[in-house]
């Protein structure tokens, strides 16, 4: 029997003539934090409101904690978390009315959790929201989610727009209370050193579709960077196999590539260039030139060049 | 639950304190300046109208906010069912309206009850209680239309209009007050849901169709005549817009001069007197009058078709007729006490009214079937008419020489004058005339006295315009005997075409039938025409065949223009047949209720992605 929380099958969700997921066929293991990263557009959100029955797939199907999402009980939302990016809280209340509020509705409650996340905050219970920083809106956000005790927490772009003090907390909040529980957190950002940080796993879309998913550090073991320099004219790099993407530096040409090994190289110099070496790249700079590909051409080099 | 509804009233708490402190201000002035609860129904229009506006504007800014994508998650997921939720903000908004809305206008009810000697009626307390329905009603239109994926779901608005703008009793519109308002609850529940873009399906799909179909039905009949008409009005074509109107029509016959009216209508005349006549005609005196109201006030009707009080400058006091116990009741101008009661005897007596009277002027009161005269200087009521009853009393009576002319929905009947100090003898009849057309297209009555007798010119047409039927002038002569002999008759020609007068019609007959249905149903105190229980003249009205081809002819375009449509959707074969059903029998208004009922989900079509460079783990 599998255990995945999320599985899509073909989810399809499409706004006119576009089409916002794309054939989405995605399974995510229970346990651990998985990041979703993606260019703007690629359908984290749409992803996300899907599965949690706020959007309807134009077809294909979406399931979560095993229950077609558009068929969520009041039961099984409670045993979701979500964190948006606007970080939305009733603005007329005060800290302490929204925790009694959420306490009394959702069962697993946990007054010392939210007690320990929002510690690192320094909310007073009585501040009212609105009186609230984007960053302690944040970490309250975040205590009330993580205080539910949820199997499964969705967190779309929690720290967009916070600085750094506020980012460096919340994702040491996150990270405190996921590692002391047993919750599967799906995490989505456009922060690599977040997802450098806090991932088990990557999961990255584009337009719609799944482009890849594995461990980030085995991803990045499969980006390679290859600098080469070409002495003469320089040939027709489209015929290079996996190349993410191109760029000229100080008369080097700089390629970043996809599971490719040595032969890379023999290429290269097959081509006419006079030293090829290659090299690891960051996570940040994996997924740039992973998702670049996709909404950039490498044709038009000698114009860039 | 009970923590989301706290929240809410939490939210608005202060928005409701400062609205109902100022609500409750302004009854306290305004009361104080005048009896608001006397007033006619047109300023207690424009009252209601500010309060529907306000909970109309409460609803948009309450889910305004909440309808943002991030903040509707936030309100509906959670571990409680969309029904829980929907009803703590239910209950948490009809607090606020009860108590800003409601209770300032029950104080000033009360307060005008306990505190003074005017008249206070139940109907007046069940006016507040109208008023707060009819604020829950506005707050659920709102939340629909704000809630709903297309912002023409605002015609849902135009129900409360067609269901609720009666001047039946109070009691009775309790009923589709209640109605209105579970079907407006119900369907808002419909749209409260997370994905507000699903269309309704069964019977919730039947329940939110039922509104929009007869507001849009309202809205294209509305819109269309506007167009029609100002398009009219810019060719410098149309009957009522132009210097002079159609030579022949019901226009012209409506803005004749009472000599134009007789020389027009004489001139097909057989009668051999007639060319003298006419030569008389610009000679004498002529009388005109009209029909002045077709409709009495209902017991218990909350607001006021009349005014229902007036000055008694003898007594230096004001009396109020009262629903209650259907007697006048005074109240002095300088001492604002009570001073007794009129009944159907005069003051002091306290047999009761049988009817609710209107006051054509300062020296009747009258009612259905019965036309009392008041006597200021003695105080005593005297009956000077009876009719039985289904025969109803027309309004004004209309003093023309030394008739007393009175209109029935049947009659005309010329009276003599009543004489002071006649003692209690009833009006002597002097003649009748049947009324040659239905009572509820009479227009005009004009009386010429000749020597040898009364000419009398009646112009039916009145309803013409909205499909009624034809228009017709009669001009009868009265013998000195009383005998009555039809001298002239002729067909007034019609102003608009005949697509126009009957475009509430055509444009769906079905709906049509049910528009006209509260008329039908409710006793709103109408006179109704000579044969007619309840009020379907509309319902039973003859169509040209012209109409019944242009009501054919939207039915079909309207069903062809819902099969292709739906034909390039991904839609069941079952509701494909349904709508296109639908708009068959109902006509336009389904097809545009199917366009914001039914969402269009095109064949999917594959789009193109860049070169791929990977493949999936």
């Amino acid at each position: 029997m599998t255990d995945y929380l999320i599985q899509t099958d073909a989810l399809t969700v499409q706004y006119g003539r576009k089409r916002a997921l794309d054939k989405l066929t995605l399974n995510v293991a229970r346990g651990g934090i998985h990041a979703i990263v993606g260019a703007n557009g690629a359908g984290k959100s749409t992803l996300f409101r899907v599965l949690l029955g706020f959007e309807t797939a134009s077809a294909g199907s979406a399931r979560i904690l095993g229950c077609d999402s558009g068929a969520l009980t009041p039961a099984l939302r409670g045993r979701i978390g979500f964190v948006n990016e606007e970080h939305t809280l009733p603005g007329w209340m005060r800290v302490d009315q929204l925790t009694a509020m959420q306490r009394r509705q959702y069962p697993q409650w946990s007054q010392g959790r939210f007690e320990a996340v929002a510690r690192n905050f320094h909310v007073l219970p009585e501040q009212k929201i609105t009186e609230l920083s984007r960053g302690e809106r944040a970490g309250v956000n975040l205590a009330l989610a993580l205080a539910q005790c949820p199997e499964l927490l969705v967190l779309d772009e929690p720290t967009l727009g916070l600085d750094v003090v506020a980012k460096r907390a919340f994702l040491e909040a996150l990270m405190i209370s996921c590692h002391d529980t047993a919750s599967t957190v799906v995490y989505c950002s456009h922060q690599m050193e977040e997802i450098e940080r806090v991932a088990d796993n990557l999961i990255i879309l584009e337009r719609g579709r799944l482009r890849h998913m594995s461990a980030p550090s085995d991803f990045c073991e499969r980006v390679q960077l290859w600098v080469a320099e070409f002495p003469f004219r320089e040939p027709d790099l489209s015929v290079l196999p996996g190349v993410l993407d191109i760029a000229r530096i100080d008369g080097f040409t700089h390629f970043v590539v996809f599971d490719q090994g040595d032969d890379f190289g023999v290429h290269l110099r097959l081509l006419g260039a006079r030293s090829a070496h290659a090299m690891p790249v960051s996570l940040d700079r994996a997924v740039n030139g992973f998702l670049s590909s996709g909404h950039i051409s490498t044709t038009p080099l000698s114009a860039a060049a | 639950m009970r923590d989301l509804y706290f929240s809410e009233l939490r939210r608005f708490r202060n928005s409701a304190l400062i609205f109902a402190a100022v609500h409750l201000a302004l009854q306290l002035f305004v009361h104080r300046m005048s009896d608001l609860l006397q007033k006619g129904w047109e300023i207690h229009m424009v009252a209601l109208a500010l309060y529907l506006i306000a909970a109309l504007a409460f609803a948009l800014v309450q889910f305004g906010g909440y309808r943002q994508p991030g903040r509707w998650l936030w309100l509906l997921h959670r571990p409680l069912s969309r029904g829980a939720i929907f009803a703590a903000i239910a209950a948490a908004s009809i607090t606020l309206i009860v108590f800003a809305i409601g209770l300032p206008a029950l104080l000033a009810v009360m307060g005008n009850d306990l505190l003074t000697a005017r008249t206070v009626d139940a109907r007046h307390y069940l006016l507040v209680l109208e008023l707060v329905l009819l604020a829950m009603i506005a707050w659920l239109a709102g939340s629909y239309v704000i809630l709903n994926r297309s912002r023409s779901a605002a015609v849902v608005l135009l129900l409360p209009y067609l269901m609720l703008a009666h001047l039946a009793s109070g009691y009775t519109m309790l009923a589709p007050t209640l109605l209105c308002l579970a079907l407006l609850a119900f369907i808002t529940y419909g749209v409260f849901k997370p994905d507000r873009s699903v269309p309704p399906a069964g019977f919730t799909l039947a329940a939110t169709a039922a509104p929009l179909l007869l507001g849009f039905y309202i809205a294209i009949c509305w819109t269309g005549s506007l167009l029609y008409q100002n398009g009219q009005i810019l060719l410098g074509v149309h009957p009522l817009n132009s210097p002079v109107a159609p030579a022949g029509g019901f226009v012209e016959s409506t803005r004749s001069e009472e000599r134009d009216i007789f020389v027009r209508g004489l001139a097909g005349a057989t009668d051999p007197r007639a060319a003298q006549w006419r030569r008389q005609i610009p000679l004498i005196e002529i009388g005109n009058f009209q029909a002045s109201g077709k409709q009495y006030p209902v017991r218990h009707q909350v607001s006021n078709l009349d005014g229902l009080s007036f000055q008694d400058d003898k007594r230096h006091t004001q009396w109020t007729f009262s629903h209650d116990d259907m007697l006048f009741h005074g109240r002095d101008n300088h001492t604002t006490a009570a001073r007794g009661v009129i009944g159907l005897k005069g003051i002091g007596d306290s047999t009761p009214f049988p009817s609710v009277p209107v006051l054509p002027g300062p020296h009747f009161i009258m009612m259905p079937q019965e036309l009392h005269a008041w006597d200021a200087e003695t105080g005593l009521v005297r009956p000077l008419i009876r009719l039985s009853a289904p025969e109803s009393l027309a309004r004004e009576p209309k003093a023309i020489g030394d008739l007393l002319y009175v209109v029935t929905n049947l009659r005309l009947i010329a009276f003599a004058q009543p004489v002071e100090g006649s003692g209690a003898s009833m009006l002597a009849e002097r003649f009748s005339v049947q009324l040659p057309e239905a009572f509820s297209q009479l227009d005009r009555i004009d009386t010429a006295t000749l020597l040898d007798g009364t000419l009398l010119s009646l112009s039916f047409g009145f309803e013409m315009v909205r499909g009624g039927g034809e228009a017709s002038q009669s001009i009868l002569l009265v013998d000195p005997a009383g005998a009555v002999r039809l001298v002239a008759q002729r067909r007034l020609t019609h102003d608009f075409p005949a697509l126009f007068e009957h475009h509430e019609w055509w444009v769906s007959p079905v709906l049509h039938a049910v528009r006209k249905l509260p008329a039908a149903l409710l006793d709103k105190g109408v006179i109704l025409d000579k044969g007619l229980r309840r009020q379907t003249n509309a319902l039973l009205a003859e169509r040209p065949a012209i109409a019944w081809i242009a009501a054919l002819a939207a039915s079909l375009l309207s069903a062809c223009c819902a099969s292709m449509w739906l034909g390039a959707s991904r839609v069941s074969h079952g509701r494909r047949m349904a709508w296109t059903g639908a708009c068959m029998l109902l006509g336009p208004a389904a097809l545009a209720t199917m366009l914001v009922l039914q969402n269009r989900m095109p064949a999917a079509r594959p789009v193109a992605l860049p070169r791929s460079v990977a493949v999936p783990a």
